[in-house]
């Protein structure tokens, strides 16, 4: 259980002093918070027409690439397609 | 060759494949995930090796993650512990050891088996799941820290101080002392020990009283701790996430759990059926009355804690 201020506890933060749990990861010699919602950032003129699966193992269809009609203007950068990394789709139901 | 000559041998690549297995050596960094690339290879029983990081997700039949070990990843630079950077998806079953952060889920068609977060060794000792547990029995050992929700199609055994940021759901459930859980689904059999914190307004346990063991009081945040007498001391934010873990409810010491100074807390109404709620598989317990209205007003107060702070 995690350990803090000479005590162990349970939950993410040490209900004494609100220091959020932290953990060392083998990318970087500092400890990071953990619990911290990882977010993608879009920022205003992105536009994201497929979808991106990383790292997932996903069951069921993913949406074809299609070709609709051009409807938004795009500023900033543009992503098409479906991107898949690291990952596995399945379109068949596993027989469990 | 001598056993060690062997090993150094063996050391060389970082990982050993063959149709039925994949071992990824103790200590090494294996820049993806390790998955299927053809057709029956995701029956290949996966052993990650001590103290090994991999970037990405697994999948196999059965999946072990051996417990961390002292290993120097370089002069001086001991290793953190066992990182899946990914999910952990499994046909058979999976075991994860000490000293191991998985940033994804687990997901088995079978058993799967977490080993306890120990703070008294010399190797890393932590055990953290960033996402959710599904599985046909899910056994999780004392300290663990789960962020996601635990979901078995049988049996959740869930020992001593076990940290489950979500909910957790099996038709039997068997739960130590001193967890924080976000909220609870069980349907046949519930065995809850003391000094429990279920994160939530409303619980659900099996229709049948007989079928619950429930001999001390469970704590729920709300209402006792939306007005929490010792409010100055969780002045300092995040308020919500410190008060469902609060140390003045419970102390823990390595061994024991014993009860702190705070007596205001609310309790479940587990034996007060007047309170319950009958739902065709569960009993609802509730500490929203039953005879509430204005549910807005009730929401308001109780979704806070349920939220997690967050």
């Amino acid at each position: 259980m995690p350990k803090c201020c000479n005590a162990i506890h349970v939950g993410w933060i040490c209900p004494i002093c609100g220091k959020q749990m932290t953990i060392t990861s083998h990318i970087g010699n500092e400890p990071v918070p953990v619990g911290k919602i990882k977010n993608i950032t879009i920022v205003q003129g992105d536009y994201v027409k497929g979808s991106i699966i990383k790292d997932s193992v996903v069951m069921g269809e993913v949406p074809s690439e299609s070709n609709p009609q051009e409807i938004v203007e795009v500023q900033g950068n543009k992503i098409e397609g479906n991107v898949s990394e690291d990952s596995i789709i399945m379109d068949d139901e596993l027989d469990f | 060759m001598t056993e060690k000559e062997i090993q150094a041998v063996l050391s060389r690549s970082i990982i050993e494949e063959t149709e039925t297995t994949v071992r990824l050596h103790k200590g090494q960094e294996y820049a993806s995930g390790i998955l299927p690339k053809q057709g029956g290879q995701q029956y290949r029983s996966v052993r990650v090796g001590a103290s090994s990081v991999i970037k990405g997700s697994v999948v196999g039949k059965d999946v072990i993650v051996e417990k961390a070990e002292a290993i120097e990843l370089k002069k001086g630079v001991m290793a953190p512990g066992t990182e899946i950077q990914g999910s952990i998806n499994s046909l058979g079953d999976i075991e994860i050891g000490t000293g191991s952060w998985v940033q994804g889920g687990l997901m088995a068609k079978g058993n799967i088996v977490i080993h306890p977060y120990l703070t008294d060794i010399q190797t890393p000792g932590h055990v953290l799941i960033d996402g959710a547990v599904s599985g046909r029995n899910v056994k999780i050992g004392n300290g663990v820290v789960i962020l996601g929700p635990v979901i078995a199609t049988e049996k959740i055994e869930i020992s001593n101080n076990v940290s489950i940021r979500d909910h957790v759901s099996a038709p039997n459930v068997i739960i130590g002392d001193g967890c924080l859980i976000g909220g609870l689904q069980a349907r046949k059999t519930l065995s809850i020990g003391e000094f429990n914190t279920i994160s939530a307004s409303q619980i659900l346990i099996p229709n049948n009283p007989e079928q619950v063991d429930s001999k001390f009081k469970i704590r729920s945040p709300y209402p006792g701790c939306n007005a929490c007498p010792y409010d100055s001391q969780f002045s300092d934010l995040p308020a919500i996430a410190r008060k469902l873990g609060c140390h003045l409810f419970a102390t823990r010491n390595n061994n024991t759990i014993s009860a702190g100074k705070c007596s205001e807390w609310t309790s479940f109404p587990i034996t007060d059926t007047t309170n319950h709620f009958n739902l065709q598989n569960y009993s609802c317990v509730s500490l929203i009355p039953k005879n509430a209205v204005n549910l807005n007003l009730y929401a308001e107060k109780s979704t806070i804690w349920e939220r997690g702070g967050e």
